[in-house]
């Protein structure tokens, strides 16, 4: 298991400073999208604006950003 | 804390809603029990798991939880010291849902089923306080059904913040405006229905309008009545109703 920080930068920017352990970045990945899309529903629920270039960055204990999850990439829409 | 210390805590609950002698309380103090140290991520009772004893808390955290398939859980209560976590188990000694320790350090004890039923037959007010126990167990899950289902996501903060705030203060382990939670947010997260991510964002505007300040294990809660409005908190069903007790 490897430690990954889930850092928010939306209208505030959130730091995580406990951080959470995960098997590899893959999963830390797709737990990013799913606490993106909890945020983004919440927006939606309030009829506040989502912001889709809003990030999830997912950095290691050193703090080096590993790997970028925009919200735009965590929905789809259709017309 | 120590296993006298938690069992004084135990009675001292189960008198807040119920009326109990010296002798019913002397007896409850005198129940004996396996005192064991859980580790982190550690269950107390698996799922499914045939039990044949109910746990105390000592010290530290517990949680009552259940797990999807895929991994997701949701913490469905939180245990402090003094709590009697599995009380039900005496009635009900195989559930599908799992205990697990929530702090780093979990203390509890094992408290075996027989005495507990020795204790219920030679006292029946004793067996009328376990049962007003479970019935505020039930309560606040009724409450935290509520919140999860129907409250945002800030509005639902504020009231497990409110919740445990007055469950530690009536427990003597803090007050309101000043206490521990031993958990990590993400376990918090997981009593809330909510990603940590998210959670960590509400818990920010909170402490950026001066309503709960959480800093590692330590809360403070400058202005209680204003976060009581925030989740809109009413503590009757942490109480129950001791008018109608005094009665009868």
């Amino acid at each position: 298991m490897t430690l990954y920080h889930l850092n928010l930068f939306n209208d505030a920017d959130v730091w995580d400073e406990e951080g959470r352990d995960f098997v590899n970045l893959a999963a830390a990945e797709k737990e990013a999208v799913r606490n993106a899309r909890d945020i983004i529903a919440e927006h939606i629920r309030h009829g506040l604006p989502v912001d889709l270039s809003d990030r999830l960055e997912i950095a290691d204990r050193d703090g080096t950003v590993l790997k970028v999850v925009r919200f735009g990439e965590c929905v789809f829409f259709k017309r | 804390m120590s296993v006298h210390s938690a069992l004084d805590l135990f009675v001292r609950k189960l008198c807040q809603r119920s009326c109990l002698t010296e002798e019913e309380k002397g007896a409850i103090l005198a129940l004996e029990g396996r005192e064991a140290e859980i580790p982190p991520h550690q269950d107390i009772v698996r799922p499914g798991e045939l039990t044949d004893f109910s746990c105390l808390v000592v010290s530290g955290m517990a949680a009552r939880f259940g797990q999807l398939p895929d991994g997701l859980r949701q913490i469905t209560a939180v245990y402090i010291p003094g709590d009697m976590c599995d009380l039900y188990s005496l009635m009900l000694p195989k559930v599908e849902w799992a205990l697990q320790a929530l702090s780093a350090r979990l203390t509890i004890i094992r408290v075996p089923h027989q005495q507990l039923k020795d204790l219920v037959q030679a006292y029946p007010a004793v067996a009328e306080a376990f049962w007003r126990d479970c019935v505020a167990d039930a309560s606040i899950l009724s409450q935290w059904v509520v919140n999860v289902g129907r409250r945002d996501a800030r509005k639902r903060t504020a009231h497990l913040f409110c919740e445990l705030s007055l469950r530690i203060e009536q427990a003597g382990l803090g007050s309101r405006h000043s206490f521990q939670v031993l958990a990590i947010q993400s376990q918090l997260a997981d009593a809330l229905g909510m990603t940590p991510v998210h959670m960590n964002r509400v818990m920010r505007a909170l402490r950026q309008d001066n309503l709960l300040i959480v800093q590692g294990r330590d809360v403070q809660v400058p202005d209680w009545d204003a976060l009581a409005a925030v989740g809109g908190f009413e503590g009757g069903y942490l109480e129950m109703n001791q008018s109608w007790r005094q009665a009868h």
